[in-house]
């Protein structure tokens, strides 16, 4: 079997190229360009960030995609046959969520992928716990998570989360054909 | 225990935050959400119990549902939600806020950047039919015109055509529908919404599992675990 592919979407600033960058084995093609407009930061994804994790001899490719919306014609293509999505948002920046809802929205009524939503900056005071953050995007708590964007392990548990949605998807599916 | 929910109304319509707030208790601080007046509404799993305007008591049910209008119309400013415990709550009351809120729902102010996107479809949920009749009458008459094609899922471009309405009239009717739940978005892969409730799957848009990607997915999530010690 070829390598399978994650696709990592969320508003400007959620962590995504962080997530990216934490996660893969190996450097990360990010392709980035000075923001236009103030957005909190100097640089911001303006293609897709690209990186590879190898485990077991199993190749899993990682497509961190741009927040902006005029960007929207990318998530369609980056999400066909990707073995799932993961939506990032930011617990401190509530006024990105309905932007990150409508994107979540938009690419999972339109592709049938398994997905989970990580809210980041979970180590802030005041930060949407992601249970609230479940309830915001009519969603269950299970498919929510809190996210360290930056630590190995609380990223990773994020893809076991996926996969383990993706894995129990499977026989329902199947029963169901 | 850890709650912080907070936001601006320029961002989050009434509805949503009242949803946010359904299996909470505590005390919902509107800073200046009626012409410059402070709100507070005291908040207990989903039912107001006590109503302040300026930290006076509306009792009144007729301005309480007055105040509520207001709110789901025109709430501007920030606000804070404030954990507490039942027994330091003001209890003047006891309204189900989600079923005041649907039959006020038509009067909603919703900003262009919380509309859903014009692609994104949805579908009636299995309960429906139930609340129609605590819809505003409105809004029953446009539910009773799109349901049929809600109930096989569409977009607010399928809505528009089906309805001769403009686009951002059906994407305003479809926000209009989910705050009063009687519509949740659809989900191609198929998951259970917060409510608990399965979105349907239809045939055409099922994607027959694919056996031959469980192996190497349970070997990479069992490396993963590894990885994780075992978390």
């Amino acid at each position: 079997m070829g390598p399978m592919k994650l696709v990592i979407s969320g508003p400007v600033g959620a962590g995504k190229t962080t997530f990216v960058q934490t996660l893969s084995e190996t450097e990360v093609v990010a392709t980035e360009a000075e923001a236009s407009e103030d957005i909190g930061k100097k640089y911001t994804t303006v293609a897709f960030d690209f990186g590879t994790i190898n485990l077991d001899g199993q190749e899993l490719l990682l497509y961190g995609t741009p927040g902006q919306d005029r960007f929207d014609f990318m998530w369609d293509v980056l999400c066909e046959g990707a073995l799932g999505l993961t939506l990032l948002v930011a617990g401190d920046k509530p006024e990105d969520f309905p932007h990150a809802r409508n994107i979540l929205e938009f690419i999972t009524s339109r592709n049938p992928v398994p997905f989970v939503v990580g809210v980041t900056r979970q180590d802030l005071p005041k930060v949407w716990t992601p249970e609230d953050v479940a309830s915001y995007f009519d969603l269950p708590s299970e498919q929510v998570c809190g996210l360290n964007a930056t630590d190995n392990d609380s990223s990773r548990k994020v893809l076991i989360r996926l996969l383990e949605l993706q894995l129990s998807e499977q026989p329902a599916a199947a029963a169901g054909a | 225990m850890h709650v912080a929910i907070y936001g601006d109304f320029a961002d989050h319509a009434f509805p949503d935050v009242a949803k946010v707030l359904q299996r909470h208790t505590g005390t919902l601080f509107l800073q200046s959400a009626l012409g410059g007046r402070s709100v507070e509404l005291h908040l207990h799993r989903g039912e107001l119990r006590a109503l302040f305007v300026d930290g006076f008591p509306v009792r009144e049910a007729l301005r309480v549902q007055d105040v509520l209008r207001q709110l789901m119309n025109s709430a501007v400013g920030t606000y804070e939600f404030e954990a507490m415990a039942p027994h330091e709550l003001t209890a003047h009351f006891a309204l189900p806020l989600t079923q005041v809120l649907r039959s006020l729902v038509q009067d909603a102010h919703i900003d262009q950047s919380q509309l859903p996107h014009e692609s994104t479809r949805f579908v009636t949920v299995p309960d429906a039919e139930t609340h129609v009749p605590s819809l505003p009458v409105t809004l029953q008459g446009a539910w009773r015109s799109v349901a049929p094609l809600l109930s096989r899922g569409g977009s607010a471009t399928e809505l528009a055509q089906a309805a001769f309405i403009s686009l951002d009239e059906a994407r305003l009717m479809l926000f209009r529908l989910r705050a009063a739940g009687m519509v949740t978005p659809y989900r191609a892969a198929g998951v259970v919404n917060s409510a608990g409730q399965p979105t349907p799957q239809f045939e055409s848009q099922v994607v027959a599992a694919e056996p031959e990607k469980a192996g190497p997915v349970r070997r990479f999530l069992n490396a993963l675990r590894r990885l994780t010690g075992g978390a």
